[in-house]
């Protein structure tokens, strides 16, 4: 933090000149104070040191001396002015005269210092009663006068003030803290490190202060909540002021250490929250369009820790967390007796499929098979309806819960070390953290090294050199839980199934088709088919890894006072590898072999004994190269300040991976597998040979066998150049424009297209600078009002300008590897194109107690590239152009304030409010039926982006069917709904997200609670509708004429055609709108004396729990977060709105923290 | 400060560097066809695209035909939305589809002959001196593939073709090119098609290959073959003999004998042992053809010249009269494909229906093709032959097709006369095509020219709850018309959208 505030006191600091006198002449009139000073130093080895806040730099001083000492020269210099000096050694402390009588006062002395026990250097003391003030020299000490009961104010930029009343002792030390307001005030656009004060763009600006006490593992849910307009979606991606695309990419651009990270698997999470220093996120034109073609979607900025300046730190962070269990109830799943109930109606609906399924040796419902078998006498009639009865006492998401899954757990470790010298600023950091899942053998685990150094060899060159280290590694079960509770007619678990005997023991079943089980007794050395998911969950695993190293750094060179420039660029190298394995010993592998025996020849097996293997590899490599030159330099004292960059930029992302073919009779001890086994002949042969195996066919459940060699490229290069300027007047007015134009080799090849420019212009009025405010300012200290234009980009990494075939796989229609034409021609695609419009206005209220930002902006995209539909005599439906438009707009309040402060206690409590609101102004396409509307969300012209449309319902009739509401208010039937009858049921995304975080600091305990509310949005349902008989509501279904008089849920209809319709009924709209304690966090230090006896300078305790508790609208019954829009849906017969996802639990941690 | 300047004269190079090479290169990782590779282009024909994706769902000419019958239940219980295009065509309700919907079958017409333009026009893009032959093959199978599928189309969207008359109907734009955004043709006259067809053909025809890769493509032998059915419909039936015996030739050959182009179904067995003891045993199991590894429903099975894809239909039965063409204890295919099963039964909001046991085509248990068997070019060569006066090379024919389909020891046709002849040549094709295929449908129209022969029919009857509806082949009943979206897409075609409501409400 210092490394920040020491930008903002002027500490001019000059090597020692051997040959320089000792005394000094000097003739200046009417020079700034800098400049004099400047101008002495020039003759001494002393170095000054004053407070900005204290001594005005710039008061203009007149002096001639001849040959005087520097007593001489600075008696003289400020005899008539109100600054006093102090001479320690080889250093002169500037400070303010006293104005009253100094004598009964006498010296008071001490050491002031940061969190750290680092000296502060240059803190401004302030004797409140006397008006007197000091400055604290190299060692963090000062010297001040004062009586007892003299009330001295300590102050420092990017520090809390800190109060102190003057006791008997002559010594004061002074333990400063960090202020996290205060460190907003710098933005760092990843090009260039400003002052807030000094910029015209929209910017948000997140401390490592704020992320201390966030103690979950993502680095993405630790942001949630602590910036205006970026929220977190349900997808887990984040995103700023809406999505302002169709088919482009969609995520905001992320930037660490001044460098995007571009490639597979090189997000956000490779950065390690504890070694973040400052997060600045770009928000509107003017700060992105520096980022040019892919700031359309705004600009994550990440500066990492460096050392403080002579300082030594060694830091070690621990988490264990704990979530509570998950709850399958909320899966809204129907009991077993309402399951077996629907099973046995649909089984009497059409009694002829079920034995068709079982003649075609199809697994059928155990139930069914039952009830098949009694009447086809496969089985008396006495013993099906024994074991009939004993299924109704089964519960298996009882057992489920209870035997197979567990708490979600992590733990995180975290050392960091910095230490700095005058030349030298090194700074290291290593986390591990590993999460284990709900069921056991799944668990992610990553590593992050971090190490960067600036080494300053010369006053006008630095270099900076960093890395980073990325490891991450996931072990998952290929069953996850929802193979356990998704029911369906051929599930392997069903709820009548019974998985565990009374001991809690597993009983094992054969979950294949019941014709089969005859088959294989027929033949001898067919392996067991029986089955248990606790023992068959680690026989079947996906483990991928992911390996990737970023080296980077730069070296800054100083041409003069106002001109510098730099070279750096950043490099990034990757491994990825995924593995799915099925043990010889799986379930599936084990009915595999069997099925794959040839029918005639039981020796002969055409899927060969032993585990399957399938892999992938993956290669990255990418770098950026970047030239700059910046220019900044102040003119008639401050009046005018100028500052320009000027760049260029290259950059290439390549990415290699490899699908190796599925390799069978694996065997993991010795790594060996079945050579002889074809891969190609499998498919083309014995895949399709009927008769051939067992049953006929290559077992389905074996999944995909794949040819493998699947080897892809990406080489996606990018060429930029950019520049942007600010002036500013009299600190008053500020006007700025930065312009950027990028290349790449998608694009282009109609040149019309190929150079096509992003820029921005914008400017800030601090309006309490003026003298009209003057009578305003002990109310307002700052008032600025902010206004930016400007266009940015965006691309499509999906489309290109060429005629693009995709190679598919072999085809036994045709004999032959089949091609396809991946996209056609179209050499006038181009850039998509955002014009924002951003107004905003910043004010500090009350010495900076109140502090409100409010911002309005409009986001225009256009040229969007959206599929438009076309005549299909055309030989496509649709085709990839430049013609989609939306429009985002919305209104950004962050209200922060310090309810009480005082150092005892201090209570800051900050609002933020995003509203978001978009609007599709241009989307062709034509929509005749309501499934056109329906399917996931919807772009409709004239509507919000992220729509759910569907159709009205009207009644059930007296056969227990839906009727629905047409357009002119008629009952009709599904098959009689068009497009033109579905209508608008609200937002899927939230209009408004809401932050509400406060915290306390109580002594040496702190803590926070952090209300997230998320508003003006809608979601579906869980429904029963006809089909779908795993839902809670099946037994509250049509059964009888009369039923239509009390209930909205149809009559159970296997033919499910229902479910394309009535899912998307007006009746099954909720209000998604929730308000939830995300979390609340406490922490303690522990006394300093304490800590000082274990030989350390900091020791916290944390504790945090997040998702405790949550308000839903009236009437909902379900966590409206879990069951909020989620893309993994789908609208088949048995998808169950609110389904997918299980209900967020709450979440409990414990952590300590520890500094040597 | 000598760092400093050279420091400087670093930055303002690297600065000003140009890039245009650096950004020279397509984007990788996609497969842009390079010069010179012909194969990328040619493998596109390996693509499902030239089969006819949509054209396999079934559409609704498929229910006008005299090969089906739709039971009562059916028609009242079975309330899908797919199923109602075909009962209102079952009945000539009209319009058959729903007018809103997008002509799936039209655009897998169009997706064919796409696939097969960017053939042509990639292929002459990329071609070399080098590679001059190679890109000839391609293009020549590519451009009888597009006249193919722009055939089969006017079959459907065409009125009865009239080789002596004048056929001005505007059935369908005969596009050429591959260039999406290009303008799209006018319509193109039935006439014009034809014409169109025959040039294509005839332009590149000594550039196919004697041997294709595989059943989906046009080799020689298939292109004889369309050469044949071709001209059924143009009633040049000595050029139909011709091309039919030059494809059964060629094909002979490169087979190895003529027997080896088709199934001698007294080979076949059951391989489930059950069939003769369980009554529904034939469903479940399969049939060994006892002839060679490749299944009986593998689009390569060896009866198949020619594999595109077809539509066929799961709602209904096959007619009385179409399962009296067969001799119940003598024709093999009545046993293996035509049997009693459950018909349609179930309940439906408490009430329980029952078609009981009904005799139904098992078309899983086969492969199909709308393309060509040797069955039926053995069929077409006989009619050539019967319609020019060879009824002994006609009767011959017939027989000798008879002898794997009936069971050994039925006795050879006798006949005499060339109506005889022809009638059960007709009757055999119905016996060997799809049931309720396209096939079938353009035969009833080109037939129907045959006004007052046996073979002929001037009108259909289909019965439905007691009622019957008859409409004549040769009128709008046969035509499929185009759909809205695409006349709308289209206006300078001048066509009118149908605005007849449509419904699936039976009021009669």
């Amino acid at each position: 933090m210092k490394k920040l505030s020491i930008f903002l006191i002027l500490c001019l600091l000059v090597s020692f000149n051997t040959l320089s006198a000792q005394t000094i002449s000097l003739n200046m009139n009417r020079q700034p104070l800098k400049v004099v000073l400047k101008e002495i130093q020039k003759h001494t080895d002393y170095k000054f040191i004053y407070n900005t806040t204290i001594v005005d730099a710039n008061q203009l001083i007149s002096i001639n001396v001849q040959n005087g000492s520097l007593k001489e020269v600075l008696n003289k210099m400020f005899k008539d002015s109100d600054i006093t000096y102090q001479i320690s050694e080889k250093l002169v402390m500037l400070s303010k005269k006293s104005k009253t009588n100094e004598i009964e006062r006498q010296k008071r002395s001490g050491k002031i210092t940061d969190e750290t026990g680092g000296p502060l250097i240059g803190v401004a003391v302030r004797n409140q009663n006397s008006n007197v003030i000091s400055v604290s020299d190299l060692d963090g000490n000062y010297t001040i006068e004062a009586k007892e009961g003299d009330k001295l104010a300590f102050s420092f930029i990017g520090m809390e003030t800190f109060y102190a009343t003057v006791g008997k002792s002559v010594v004061v030390n002074v333990p400063m803290r960090t202020d996290d307001i205060l460190l907003k005030d710098v933005v760092i656009t990843g090009y260039q490190t400003l002052s807030k004060e000094r910029t015209t763009g929209s910017y948000s600006i997140v401390t490592s202060q704020q992320l201390e006490n966030k103690l979950q593992p993502s680095l993405k849910s630790i942001i949630e909540g602590q910036t205006a307009g970026v929220v977190l979606t349900k997808e887990g991606n984040l995103e700023i002021r809406g999505v302002s695309t169709v088919n482009g990419v969609n995520t905001p651009l992320i930037v660490v250490d001044g460098y995007p990270l571009i490639g597979n698997n090189v997000g956000i999470e490779s950065v390690n929250p504890d070694n973040i220093e400052n997060i600045t996120v770009l928000k509107d034109a003017v700060a992105a369009s520096i980022y040019g073609a892919r700031a359309s979607n705004g600009v994550i900025v990440i500066t990492t820790k460096s050392a403080k300046k002579g300082t030594f730190n060694l830091t070690y962070k621990g988490i264990y967390q704990i979530t509570m269990k998950p709850d399958l109830s909320k899966l809204n799943l129907a009991t077993t007796e309402d399951y077996m109930d629907a099973e046995l109606d649909i089984y009497n609906q059409n009694p002829n499929s079920s034995y068709s399924s079982y003649n075609s040796y199809s697994r059928i419902a155990d139930y069914t098979y039952l009830l098949m078998a009694k009447s086809k006498g496969l089985i008396s009639a006495s013993e099906a309806d024994a074991q009939i009865a004993q299924l109704r006492q089964n519960n298996s998401l009882d057992e489920v819960e209870k035997y197979l899954i567990k708490p979600k757990q992590s733990q995180q470790h975290s050392f960091s070390l910095s230490s700095s010298t005058e030349t030298n600023q090194l700074n290291t950091a290593l986390r591990y953290n590993k999460e284990y899942g709900n069921l056991q053998n799944n668990d992610n685990s990553r590593f992050i090294f971090d190490i960067s150094n600036t080494w300053k060899p010369k006053r006008w060159i630095s270099v900076r050199a960093f890395a980073n280290v990325n490891y991450s590694e996931t072990n998952a079960t290929v069953e996850q839980y929802s193979s356990f509770t998704s029911f369906g007619s051929s599930s392997r678990v069903l709820p009548y199934t019974n998985m565990y005997d009374n001991s809690g023991n597993p009983v094992v079943w054969s979950p294949v088709g019941q014709r089969r089980m005859s088959t294989y007794e027929t033949f001898a050395g067919m392996k067991d088919v029986t089955y248990h998911p606790e023992t068959d969950l680690d026989k079947a695993m996906t483990t991928s890894n992911n390996l990737q190293a970023r080296l980077g750094g730069d070296i800054n060179v100083s041409f003069s006072d106002f001109l510098t420039g730099s070279i750096g660029g950043s490099w990034v190298k990757g491994t990825s590898k995924s593995q799915t394995i099925y043990d010889a010993e799986s379930f599936v592998m084990r009915t595999a072999y069997n099925d794959g025996t040839d029918a005639k020849n039981f020796t002969t097996h055409y899927i060969p004994a032993g585990g399957k293997i399938d892999q992938s590899d993956g290669e990255i490599m990418s770098w950026v190269l970047r030239g700059q030159l910046n220019y900044k330099q102040n003119f008639k004292g401050d009046k005018h300040r100028v500052s320009a960059i000027l760049g260029t930029e290259i950059s290439k992302d390549t990415y290699e991976y490899t699908y190796l073919p599925t390799r069978l009779g694996y065997d993991p001890i010795s790594a060996t597998y079945n050579n002889s086994f074809s891969v190609y002949n499998y498919n083309k042969n014995t895949n399709n040979m009927t008769g051939s195996m067992l049953f006929g066919k290559a077992p389905a459940n074996i999944g995909t066998i794949s040819y493998g060699n699947n080897y892809g490229v990406r080489d996606n290069r990018f060429s930029s150049w950019y520049g942007n300027a600010s002036y500013e007047y009299n600190n008053k007015y500020i006007i700025t424009g930065s312009v950027r134009l990028d290349l790449t080799n998608f694009f282009g090849t109609d040149p019309k297209y190929r150079y096509k420019p992003t820029w921005s212009v914008g400017t800030t009025y601090k309006m309490a600078e003026e003298e009209y405010f003057s009578g305003l300012k002990n109310i307002f200290n700052r008032f600025n009002i902010r206004a930016s234009y400007g266009v940015n980009g965006n691309i499509s990494l999906n489309y290109t300008p060429y005629l693009v075939l995709a190679v598919g796989s072999y085809s036994t229609e045709t004999s032959g590897i089949a091609y396809t034409v991946n996209s056609y021609p179209n050499d006038q695609l181009r850039w998509e194109k955002t014009n924002i419009l951003d107004v905003g206005v910043d004010f500090a209220m009350f010495n900076n107690r109140l502090n409100v930002a409010l911002d309005y902006y409009n986001k225009k995209s256009v040229d969007l590239i959206v599929s438009e539909q076309i005549d299909y005599s055309r030989g496509t439906s649709t085709l990839p152009q430049n013609v989609g438009g939306v429009t985002n707009q919305g209104l950004e309040v962050t209200v922060s304030g310090d309810v009480i402060n005082n150092s005892k206690f201090k209570w800051n409590s900050q609002l933020i409010a995003s509203y978001n609101n978009s609007n599709v102004d241009y989307y062709k396409v034509t929509r005749n039926y309501s499934s056109s509307y329906t399917y996931l969300t919807q772009m409709v012209e004239g509507y919000p982006m992220d729509g759910f449309w569907g159709v009205r319902f009207g009644k059930l009739d007296d056969k227990g069917n839906v009727l629905y509401l047409n357009s002119k208010d008629e009952l009709v039937t599904n098959d009689k709904l068009t497009g033109a009858d579905c209508i608008y049921q609200g937002h899927a995304k939230p209009v408004c997200e809401i932050s509400w975080t406060n915290s306390f600091r109580y002594k040496n305990f702190e803590g926070s609670f952090m209300f997230v509310g998320k508003f003006g949005h809608t979601f579906r349902k869980d429904a029963f509708v006809g089909s779908n008989y795993n839902n809670r509501h099946v037994s509250e279904r049509w059964r009888q004429a009369g039923d239509e008089a009390t209930t909205i849920y149809p009559v159970l209809n296997t033919n499910g055609w229902e479910s394309f319709y009535y899912p998307f009924a007006d009746v099954f709209i909720g209000n998604a709108s929730f308000v939830k304690l995300r979390d609340l966090s406490l922490g303690y230090n522990l006394p300093s004396s304490v800590v000082k006896s274990m030989g350390l300078t900091n020791l916290k305790v944390y504790f945090q729990t997040r998702n405790l508790f949550y308000i839903a609208a009236k009437g909902i019954d379900i966590d409206p977060e879990t069951a909020e829009y989620d893309k993994s849906g789908g609208s088949g017969g048995m998808i169950n709105q609110g389904y997918t996802s299980l209900q967020l639990r709450p979440e409990f941690y414990f952590g300590v923290q520890i500094s040597l | 400060m000598k760092t400093k300047i050279l420091t400087l004269i670093i930055l303002s190079v690297f600065l000003s560097t140009s890039c245009s090479k650096f950004l020279d290169v397509k984007p990788a990782g996609k497969l842009i066809v390079q010069k010179g590779d012909i194969v990328s282009y040619d493998n596109l024909m390996n693509g499902s695209g030239v089969l006819g994706s949509g054209f396999k769902n079934p559409g609704s000419y498929i229910m006008l035909t005299d090969e089906i019958e739709v039971s009562d239940n059916h028609n009242t219980y079975n309330t899908n939305d797919s199923y109602i295009a075909g009962h209102n065509a079952y009945i000539f309700k009209t319009p058959y589809s729903n007018p809103i919907n997008k002509d799936n079958i039209w655009g897998a017409f169009y997706t064919v002959t796409q696939t097969y333009n960017c053939c042509i026009d990639g292929v002459n893009e990329v071609k070399t001196p080098e590679t001059t032959e190679e890109a000839n093959a391609t293009i020549a199978q590519a451009t009888i593939g597009r006249a193919w599928s722009y055939f089969t189309a006017s079959l459907l969207y065409g009125p009865v073709y009239k080789p002596n008359g004048t056929n001005s109907a505007k059935v369908l734009p005969y596009r050429k090119t591959s260039q999406v955004l290009a303008p799209m043709e006018d319509l193109s006259t039935l006439d014009e098609v034809y014409a169109n067809v025959s040039k294509d053909i005839h332009s590149v025809l000594k550039n196919v290959p004697e041997v294709v890769t595989g059943v989906a493509r046009f080799g020689k032998v298939q292109s004889y073959s369309f050469l044949a059915y071709y001209h059924l419909f143009t009633a040049k039936y000595d050029s139909v003999a011709y091309y039919a015996n030059k494809a059964l030739t060629m094909a002979a050959e490169q087979n190895g004998g003529m027997d080896n182009l088709f199934y001698d179904m007294n080979k076949f067995s059951w391989a489930d042992s059950k069939v003769a003891t369980e009554p529904d045993a034939r469903y479940r199991s399969s049939i060994n053809t006892a002839q060679g590894t490749i299944a009986l429903s593998d689009a390569n099975m060896r009866e198949i010249c020619l594999f595109k894809y077809i539509g066929i239909t799961g709602l209904c039965y096959p007619s009385q009269e179409l399962l009296g063409l067969f001799n119940a204890t003598t024709d093999l295919r009545r046993e293996y494909f035509f049997f009693e099963y459950d018909g349609y039964k179930g309940t439906l909001g408490g009430v329980a229906y029952n078609d009981g046991r009904r005799i139904q085509n098992f078309q899983s248990k086969v492969a199909y093709t709308s393309g060509f068997t040797y069955p039926e070019i053995l069929l077409m060569r006989a009619e050539g032959y019967a319609r020019t006066g060879k009824t002994a090379e006609a009767l011959a024919d017939l027989n000798y097709l008879r002898k794997f389909r009936h069971k050994t020891g039925t006795p050879d046709l006798n006949i005499s006369g060339a109506d005889n002849i022809m009638l059960e040549i007709a009757n055999e094709r119905r016996r060997e095509i799809p049931v309720c295929s396209h096939k079938r449908f353009a035969d009833l129209k080109r037939y129907t020219k045959d006004a007052g022969k046996p073979w002929s029919k001037s009108g259909i009857t289909h019965y439905l709850r007691g009622k019957s509806f008859t409409k004549n082949v040769d009128s709008e009943y046969f035509v499929i018309p185009i759909a809205n979206d695409v006349i709308r897409y289209n206006p300078q075609w001048g066509l009118e959208e149908n605005t007849t409501p449509w419904s699936k409400d039976f009021n009669f």
